[in-house]
């Protein structure tokens, strides 16, 4: 359960930048656009703060201190009550979503009718925000 | 759900992030537990109290009418 090594993390987070940075100057070439322009500032920061990240954690702190961090960031991970807190805020963000969603779905079919593949798809929204509560719910209900 | 938490805790010197190690538990869940906010499963509860040498009843104290978080 607990996965808590953040080079992986900041590795990832410097290829998404990386990523970005060319996607951006791919486009800035092409089109010279500022969505472009924005993607090459979002994919330098990105890098550099992964980079950074990255050689803060490699030269700032000894093995020691690392074995510190990874066993409290294990702590946090498992920690029942931070659990507890991810599932109520996890439920009570499945509840506003599905109002919203709720929402949405009026909206589009009552105001904009004639937009019928975004009714479809936001009516299955609803039904699997609705549908996987019951599913996940059924599942854990033989394993406890 | 009472507790004694804080009064054991101090009584043996320590600091809450020194139990939260002793517990393998964040600083912040002893702090929700000595305050009363949060209620530990039973398996924290038991840690806690094997933790102290004592039986878990002397830790924590039930209440009828105490919500259920």
């Amino acid at each position: 359960m607990t996965d808590k090594n953040p080079v992986k993390y900041y590795l990832l987070e410097i290829l998404a930048g990386l990523a970005l940075f060319i996607l951006g100057l791919i486009l800035l070439l092409k089109f010279n656009s500022a969505a472009a322009r924005a993607a090459m500032m979002i994919g330098a920061t990105l890098t550099l703060t992964g980079l950074l990240s990255l050689l803060i954690r490699r030269v700032a702190f000894t093995p020691q201190e690392k074995a510190a961090m990874r066993w409290q960031a294990a702590i946090e991970e498992n920690d029942e009550r931070n659990i507890r807190l991810k599932e109520k805020s996890a439920y009570i963000t499945l509840q506003i979503m599905r109002i919203a969603l709720c929402i949405f779905v009026i909206i589009v079919g009552f105001i904009l009718p004639f937009y019928w593949p975004l009714v479809i798809m936001a009516v299955l929204l609803l039904t699997l925000a609705s549908l996987l509560p019951v599913i996940f719910a059924a599942i854990y209900a033989r394993r406890m | 759900m009472k507790n004694r938490l804080a009064e054991l805790r101090k009584t043996r010197g320590l600091k809450q992030e020194e139990l939260a190690d002793q517990l393998a538990v964040s600083r912040q869940t002893i702090g929700s537990l000595e305050n009363g906010r949060y209620n530990p499963s039973i398996q924290l509860a038991f840690k806690i109290a094997r933790y102290f040498s004592l039986p878990v009843e002397d830790v924590f104290i039930y209440e009828e009418e105490a919500n259920d978080d």
